[in-house]
């Protein structure tokens, strides 16, 4: 049975002694607070100007064959923004100047057995493996398709046609999503990523210090004579971890919360006019359960990791691959386009979580499906703490002399396939 | 005549342990003693004798494999919680909470270890000021010498008032004046009626130390009591020669 008094003095200890720590503050606090929005907006900030600069470009474009017949079609693309026409001495030297680099786009006209008698076709060659080559294509293309359409409709009104009846399909387009949407959007498809990653690192380093730290420093035997039973002495470490976990991802989802839009102001430029990052307030609940959630999930998994190892560096070995996989599988899951919250992903840790995060954020809650989310993670965390509780009854795990690690401790202690190897 | 009633009795305790390497490792064999109220009961023997690992089975840090081992009544496996809020542990080997100050780690011994919360701060003030720790109580335990260190590990050990207390080699390491220092605590705290059971490989200091001694080598008792009677079944005055008789008659 859990004494609250002890685990509680447990808890403080260890709380007291991190927050004298420079690492554990840095990591806890102001790496979440400052570190990942400051980082971020450096980085949206470069992006913007390495864009600017590719985008900005003037495009060198040699246009061939005949010239003549096309003439309204090469003065616009004369005319276009950031278009330069310039010439070659001929076809193939304007085909190896492509590849050099030196041209960015041909443009050939010719003659086309069409209806109309200045019908053309244009030919367009390029390096698609050039950035300029390719923004050049694009722009040239834009030019041309502008230049057919408005020939059709011209086209078209003379013969008394509209749109959809001299192009057959005619696409009208509309987007019903509201600015809030949009940033809501993005918000969800960034926030619970960064918050996992932050929640990770807020309690990477006061699991491992709280378990193989202590060993290192011999104060686990100290702590072992206390005279509290051991899982006491687990659950006020625990706690710690969590408290701290959590303490991290929350101040990283306030963070961002209220900063994304600065971020992405230098990478959206007059487009962020048009988008607004709120939270819904009716999510703010949910997306905290779920912060603490994911905080009691990491910090138990790290710190069972952790009690395997002798020292601090053996622990940050341990957990790294297990630490890596925590951040990447569900940071590759969420860019699937479409991913939504389903019976399955549900059952999924962490990645369910965040499915979870992000439709809070985008102000959707499926209840049934949040409801076996929080229940699946409430699930896996007993286990963890039942493994975590197991592990006090082994004294030579405990006392730090065990040879093996989590793996041959599961399959040669708790599931008895080989005890005495174990 | 022992009884289960002594402050510390111990009955063939065992101890084997496996080992990767070594395979199973026999640490502790069916060793038995008892410690009288007030006394200071020495462990005896060289590096590897087994004197840490059963020290740790009485202070419960590990489980005894086979026999019996009470403290103030209490058995070391069944009710180990209970054990430790009777006996107070000290070793070399074990260190203190870095980041805490020298009152915080008293306070907290003090308290998980079941000490009245409102009688605390007042234990905490006694403790400091009989150390003469007052200057750095409130210093963090990493900032402090060796010699200050090793005082607030004592007044750790101490800090929740139990009747036993287990001392572990607690000269190892320690120069010529804090080894005088220790001693002269030892020998306060069992005029304060502390039984105290401590081990060393050092025969001069158990020689002016202890009521008793158990001589121990490889997991096992050879011989136990007074210096006196020692002397009188080995015919040798000097412990170094005690100890040597009783380990070439063990071959």
């Amino acid at each position: 049975m859990l004494n609250l008094t002890d685990t509680g003095l447990v808890f403080l200890r260890e709380l007291r002694g991190a927050l004298r720590e420079r690492s554990i503050v840095i990591n806890v606090v102001l790496v979440p607070l400052f570190m990942y929005p400051v980082l971020l907006w450096v980085a949206y900030t470069g992006l913007s100007f390495v864009i600017g600069q590719t985008e900005n470009f003037t495009a060198r474009v040699m246009i061939a064959g005949e010239v003549e017949k096309g003439a309204a079609l090469v003065r616009k693309i004369e005319d276009a923004d950031r278009v330069e026409r310039v010439s070659a001495a001929d076809l193939e030297a304007a085909e190896e100047a492509i590849r050099d680099g030196r041209l960015d786009l041909l443009v050939e006209l010719a003659p086309w057995e069409g209806v109309g008698a200045d019908d053309i076709e244009v030919r367009i060659t390029g390096d698609s493996s050039k950035d300029r080559s390719r923004i050049a294509m694009s722009r040239v293309e834009d030019v041309v398709n502008r230049h057919r359409t408005a020939y059709l409709e011209r086209a078209g009104r003379e013969r008394g046609l509209n749109g959809s009846a001299y192009q057959m399909i005619w696409i009208e387009r509309e987007n019903v999503s509201t600015s809030r949407d949009m940033g809501r959007f993005i918000l969800g498809m960034a926030v619970p990523i960064l918050v996992i990653i932050m929640l990770i690192v807020g309690g990477m380093y006061p699991a491992l210090d709280a378990t193989a730290g202590e060993r290192e420093r011999s104060t686990w035997e100290t702590t072992l004579t206390a005279a509290t039973d051991r899982v006491n002495i687990l659950a006020g470490k625990y706690l710690y971890v969590a408290t701290l976990s959590t303490t991290a991802g929350m101040l990283n989802f306030l963070a961002m919360s209220l900063s994304m839009r600065t971020l992405m102001a230098p990478l959206l430029g007059d487009r962020i006019q048009d988008l607004s990052f709120t939270i819904p307030w009716s999510a703010v609940p949910l997306i905290f359960v779920v912060i603490m959630l994911l905080a009691l999930f990491v910090s138990a998994f790290l710190m069972v990791v952790a009690s395997f190892a002798r020292t601090f560096k053996d622990a940050q070995s341990l957990a790294g691959p297990f630490v890596t996989v925590m951040i990447l599988v569900p940071a590759v899951f969420m860019q699937f386009p479409g991913l939504e919250l389903t019976t399955w992903l549900a059952c999924v840790p962490i990645i369910n979580v965040c499915l979870v995060f992000r439709e809070a954020i985008g102000g959707v809650y499926q209840w049934p499906l949040i409801g076996l989310t929080l229940l699946m993670e409430v699930l896996y965390i007993w286990i963890i703490l039942r493994i975590a509780a197991a592990i006090t009854r082994y004294e030579d795990i405990m006392t730090g002399s065990y040879e093996g690690g989590l793996g041959g401790f599961l399959k040669h202690r708790l599931l008895r396939r080989n005890p005495s190897r174990g | 005549m022992t009884t289960v009633n002594d402050p510390v009795f111990v009955k063939d305790l065992t101890k084997t342990y496996y080992d990767e390497s070594r395979g199973s490792v026999h640490a502790v064999r069916q060793i038995g003693f008892t410690c009288n109220p007030g006394e200071i009961f020495g462990l005896l023997g060289a590096n590897g004798a087994g004197k840490t690992t059963t020290l740790r089975m009485l202070t419960t840090i590990l489980k005894p494999s086979a026999g019996t081992a009470k403290i103030m009544g209490y058995d070391v496996a069944e009710e180990p919680v209970k054990v430790r809020r009777h006996v107070g542990f000290y070793s070399a080997t074990t260190a203190l909470y870095p980041r805490l100050t020298a009152r915080e780690t008293i306070e907290f011994f003090a308290r998980i270890n079941g000490y009245d919360a409102s009688r605390t701060p007042a234990r905490v003030d006694e403790l400091v000021e009989r150390f003469g720790i007052e200057e750095y109580a409130r210093a963090r335990i990493d900032k402090l010498s060796s010699g200050m260190k090793q005082k607030v590990a004592i007044a750790r050990t101490l800090a929740h008032d139990p009747p036993i207390l287990v001392f572990d080699e607690p000269t190892v390491g320690l120069d010529v004046l804090n080894a005088l220092e220790m001693q002269a605590i030892l020998t306060e705290l069992k005029a304060q009626g502390k039984t105290i059971l401590f081990s060393t490989h050092i025969m001069s200091e158990a020689e002016k130390l202890c009521d008793r001694i158990a001589i121990i080598h490889e997991g096992r008792i050879l011989a136990s009591g007074t210096l006196e009677a020692l002397r009188e079944r080995t015919g040798a005055h000097y412990l170094e020669d005690i100890f040597v008789s009783f380990i070439q008659e063990a071959a």
